[in-house]
């Protein structure tokens, strides 16, 4: 990131090969819509290039503020349409719940497949509940107040579950993050 | 609508780092984040949690032209940048975020170009408000010193008068002790003629007998040069006593109370003699008037 924020386009060459893949699959997990997502992949790269220094001084590692980046775009672009994607019945879980049936593709033998592989693997081991919170959260940017709404259960419930959800995660990814 | 306001900022961490918080419960985390090294730390950890839920949905590479119309959008917005790494070129294909987005950069541009106007001719009215102020001020200032300069004159015209109006006064004591003087009954009067026939001098003296002050009235005396003065002498026939000096203005007329050392009638002759300023101790040679007691 430090050769980007410098200027260097080979380097953010290399980081598009590495992140456009996930960010791509990203925004067309959220607004189902090619169109849209091929934006997001161009808006978010967009960012990284002209905000790279605003990354060296905030610190922290770039997935986070990348895909961060790629979700707030989508979420924006979910709330200009003034509809969401994932209001139809079935689709809240679908997506986390696609897990791979085993078969070795090409993803996974790739780094990233590796990621994936593991974080597929961390959702499965989720109660149902908690996991259909983050699908709700981070796919489809509902806020705490909104799932409660949405599933009709208490504020105070969503709030655990969620809180919940990410300690999990948390202690079952913390190796990996650790590597 | 269910509420839950028994969540401390602590709790609501996770939901911080998944996007899932409303703006009021944002604000009370990231204030206490602000406060908290620790909780810093532990949001960076909960991030890194979150960043890999990207990799839970199917990969999918975007189209190359993707790609294109980024680095595209990188040269032209930078013209001495390097040629963009090689790639496939599909047909191009412009965002469709951008017109919305130069819509908003265009309405901001517009927005902040009336606000800068706007500043700026508010700084040009501040600006032409502050220096009518300076001229102003240098006007007050201006007219201050001239005041503090006729202040000064009037207080010593003030001085001046103060002086003159004791000086009066003095006089006027002066002149009312002589006409009471000269006037009161029992006065006794002597003339003094001029020493010399070409002088049209000549005096008058007011005396009471037995008292040591009297008065002496001159007239018709010539000015003198300067450095000189007219004194007064009484004289017996053992000792010459100097009664007082004063000067004559061009009307040659003068008033001068004598205040003896005894009794004036115990003299038996005065004079006039014209002296060094400040006078002397013996009459010198110069005697403008003279009389008999």
């Amino acid at each position: 990131m430090a050769r980007v924020a410098g200027g260097d386009t080979d380097a953010l060459d290399l980081l598009y090969h590495r992140y456009a893949r996930v960010v791509y699959g990203l925004a067309l997990r959220i607004l189902a819509n090619p169109q849209h997502a091929e934006d997001v992949v161009q808006e978010t790269f967009w960012r990284v290039w002209s905000r790279g220094a605003t990354f060296q001084i905030t610190g922290g590692s770039f997935p986070p503020w990348l895909f961060g980046i790629a979700r707030n775009h989508c979420i924006d672009e979910l709330r200009r349409r003034q509809a969401r994607p994932a209001t139809r019945p079935g689709d809240d879980s679908d997506i986390l719940l696609a897990i791979p049936d085993g078969q070795p593709g090409v993803d996974d033998l790739t780094w990233e497949g590796e990621r994936r592989r593991l974080i597929i693997s961390a959702l499965a081991d989720l109660p149902d509940d908690q996991r259909e919170v983050i699908e709700l959260a981070y796919f489809n940017g509902l806020s705490q107040r909104e799932i409660a709404e949405r599933l009709n259960n208490p504020l105070g419930t969503v709030k655990t579950r969620v809180r919940l959800a990410l300690q999990k995660l948390k202690g079952l990814l913390e190796h990996l993050n650790g590597e | 609508m269910h509420t839950d306001t028994s969540d401390t900022p602590d709790s609501q961490l996770e939901a911080y780092a998944l996007g899932a918080l409303d703006a009021a419960d944002r604000a009370a985390v990231e204030q206490q984040l602000a406060e908290s090294p620790e909780r810093r730390a532990e949001l960076r950890r909960l991030r890194e949690v979150v960043a890999m839920l990207p990799y839970a949905v199917a990969l999918a590479d975007p189209p190359a032209d993707v790609r294109e119309r980024l680095f595209d959008r990188i040269a032209a917005s930078r013209p001495a940048a390097p040629a963009r790494p090689a790639a496939p070129a599909p047909a191009r294909r412009p965002s469709r975020l951008m017109p919305a987005a130069m819509a908003i950069l265009a309405a901001l541009l517009i927005a902040l170009g009336g606000l800068t106007m706007s500043l700026g001719s508010q700084v040009a009215g501040l600006d032409r408000s502050n220096r009518q102020l300076v001229d102003t001020l240098g006007q007050m200032q201006q007219i201050l010193a001239q005041t503090q300069g006729q202040q000064g004159e009037l207080a010593a015209q003030l001085a001046t008068s103060r002086e003159e109006i004791r000086s009066l006064s003095a006089r006027l004591r002066e002149d009312q002790y002589v006409i009471s003087f000269v006037s009161a009954p029992g006065v006794a009067t002597r003339d003094l003629s001029a020493a010399s026939a070409s002088l049209l001098a000549r005096g008058e003296m007011y005396m009471y007998p037995g008292e040591a002050s009297a008065v002496v009235i001159f007239s018709g005396l010539p000015a003198l040069a300067p450095g000189q003065v007219y004194q007064f002498w009484l004289a017996d026939e053992s000792s010459q006593v100097a009664g007082g000096t004063f000067a004559v203005d061009e009307t040659g007329l003068a008033t001068l109370v004598v205040e003896a050392p005894r009794e004036v009638n115990a003299f038996r002759q005065v004079m006039l003699t014209v002296e060094p300023t400040g006078g002397s101790v013996h009459p010198g040679q110069q005697v403008v008037l003279q009389g008999s007691l």
